[in-house]
């Protein structure tokens, strides 16, 4: 089991505690202070880092070079980004956005079968190339936030999931995707062409305690169980900081046959214990 | 048969209602209405639901009619439903503005349901299950956001938005259900306008009955990524429970904590999540038993507070 550093805490994610969510964004208050813990955590023997579309995640995957062998999973876009935008001006604000920011070459490829089609999915590369740095180096894996996902499962517009992934494929990076309802995205995923599945993370909540963990801890692990093709990545694995025991949920996760955990923690001494707990045999 | 569902308003929060009831309703006829003609033009090749921008090219009566339009067209899409004789009405808070007339509404009220999401956070049923309300003495609502960082554009810079309408009407009905709230004396107030031309900091206190209330709502907050409120319920011996999105705290009359529930601590399934677990809740409770969901005369309360706040 592959073992990545999440980035909530780099910027004052806390779904168990908003308070201390908040003081931990304090202590990483410069890009030198994140790049250095992510460093250091690679060298605890982790083998990634996940990092947002947000303007410091982009700032930092765009200028630092890390080591080749350091697995990055990239997450897009920045919700609260296209959260303000629509607050702020409406919906279609959020398409003069991105017609607006596009390089030249993008629109004269997209656009037209845009306009021509008025189908969201030939946005789509337009709205990836923007949140994409150019530096980020191919093979690693590009994931669709949960907002995006379950919201596309709920228009039940999966066709653009699965184009997604051929775009991500097509740019020279491997497809994730982030979900909190897992089983349903499962349902579409399995009919997707194989050598596509074989690159896919699929990243949800699961913990021992069954916190955010939909539709049921239960159904969860049932779907953890099921054979399948694409990759499996537990987030939430320690309850967002809520668990008493973290040995306990540790114990746990290592009994569930994933492919990759995420788990971040402010302190470096917690990711060394934690991957030092799960790193060892059952 | 299929359920009829009609969304009016097609912006975040209709978006959020229609995946929600996509997934809940397996066969539902949903209808889309929305008067922007752009929104149309687009979201018809984007969406397999039925779009009109028109309102008198709807037909028929329909098993749930939601509103999610901007709350200057609550009242008369309310009624308009109530008109072709929809059988339940979802209106997204804050239910209309200060100044309109909800006479027409209050007729068939039992009909008309207003949607105050934060009721249905787990830690939120918690609280309506185990709060000893007889023995609170005091409440402090406060909500905490960087929603607005530039002058917002059209009714969002108007009398029907502004903190109190958009997210102090949250905290005020949380105090309605949760205390029962009903009669009330405002007793100070201050307004400031930050980034907006309308109300960006707003702190009040009021009384009622054997209680005091004491609100603080702040949307121009920059130390803020995420919205963030906070309850406290004050019992006659001093203790106090504090209460966030994710859990509730009893401290004694010395600060100290007694004990505490946090979201992790309670068990509760979803059968699908968009944005949080109290959204999906609430459109369960709205189309199944209406235990939670906030009344005409709840948001009508809330309504009526807002109205003494922002009036001179």
């Amino acid at each position: 089991m592959k073992q990545v550093l999440g980035d909530n805490q780099f910027f004052g994610i806390n779904h168990n505690d908003i308070e201390k969510g908040n003081k931990t964004k304090e202590q990483f208050g410069t890009d030198e202070s994140i790049v250095e813990f992510i460093k250091k955590s690679i060298s605890l023997g982790l083998n990634g880092f996940m990092l947002n579309s947000n303007e410091r995640g982009f700032k930092i995957i765009s200028e630092i070079d890390f080591d080749e062998t350091t697995e990055i999973h990239y997450s897009v876009p920045y919700p609260h980004k296209f959260a303000t935008m629509v607050n702020e001006n409406g919906m279609l604000h959020l398409l003069k956005h991105v017609l607006s920011n596009s390089t030249f070459n993008s629109l004269i490829r997209q656009a037209p079968k845009f306009i021509f089609s008025r189908n969201i999915k030939h946005l789509l590369p337009l709205i990836i190339d923007l949140e994409i740095p150019m530096n980020l180096k191919k093979g690693s894996y590009v994931y669709l936030q949960n907002i995006v996902t379950d919201l596309i499962i709920g228009l039940k517009r999966e066709d653009l999931l699965l184009e997604y992934c051929k775009i991500i494929k097509k740019k020279g990076y491997k497809p994730g995707l982030i979900t909190l309802n897992p089983s349903l995205l499962e349902k579409y995923v399995i009919s997707y062409p194989l050598d596509l599945q074989k690159d896919l993370i699929i990243c949800f909540n699961i913990n021992k305690s069954g916190f955010n963990v939909f539709p049921s801890k239960e159904n969860v692990e049932e779907f953890i169980q099921t054979k399948h093709s694409f990759k499996k990545m537990g987030m939430s694995i320690l309850s967002s900081g809520g668990v008493n025991n973290i040995n306990d949920s540790l114990a746990y996760i290592k009994t569930l046959g994933l492919d990759y955990v995420v788990f971040g923690s402010s302190k470096i001494e917690n990711v060394e214990n934690n991957h030092k707990t799960l790193a060892t045999e059952k | 048969m299929n359920k009829s569902i009609i969304i009016y308003g097609f912006g975040r929060m209709g978006l959020t209602h229609y995946s929600i009831l996509n997934q809940l309703i397996g066969n539902a006829d949903i209808t889309l209405v929305d008067m922007d003609k752009k929104i149309n033009f687009f979201a018809k090749k984007n969406i397999s639901a039925n779009l009109i921008s028109d309102v008198s090219k709807i037909q028929g009566k329909h098993d749930y009619a939601i509103i999610c339009t901007p709350p200057m067209f609550h009242i008369s899409s309310v009624e308009e439903c109530l008109k072709r004789g929809d059988k339940t009405i979802f209106v997204e808070k804050p239910f209309g503005g200060v100044r309109d007339d909800y006479s027409k509404v209050i007729s068939q009220k039992d009909k008309v349901k207003i949607g105050y999401v934060l009721r249905f956070i787990p830690v939120i049923q918690w609280l309506k299950l185990n709060l000893p309300i007889d023995r609170v003495t005091k409440f402090e609502g406060s909500y905490f956001s960087n929603t607005i960082e530039k002058k917002p554009k059209g009714w969002r810079n108007g009398e029907y938005s502004g903190v109190c309408n958009e997210m102090g009407s949250h905290i005020i009905d949380l105090a309605v259900y949760t205390l029962g709230l009903k009669n009330f004396q405002i007793t100070d107030k201050k307004i400031e306008s930050i980034v907006s031309d309308v109300d960006d900091i707003v702190s009040f206190n009021l009384t009622s009955e054997d209680k005091e209330y004491k609100f603080h709502f702040d949307w121009v907050n920059k130390k803020y990524r995420k919205p963030i409120f906070s309850l406290k319920y004050y019992l006659e011996d001093n203790s106090y429970y504090k209460v966030d999105q994710q859990k509730v705290e009893y401290f004694d009359g010395n600060n100290q904590l007694i004990n505490s529930v946090s979201t992790v601590d309670i068990a509760f399934s979803t059968p699908y999540y968009l944005r949080g677990v109290e959204f999906t809740n609430q459109m369960q409770d709205f189309i199944k038993k209406q235990e939670a969901i906030a009344s005409v005369d709840e948001a009508l309360v809330t309504r009526e507070i807002i109205k003494n706040i922002l009036e001179p």
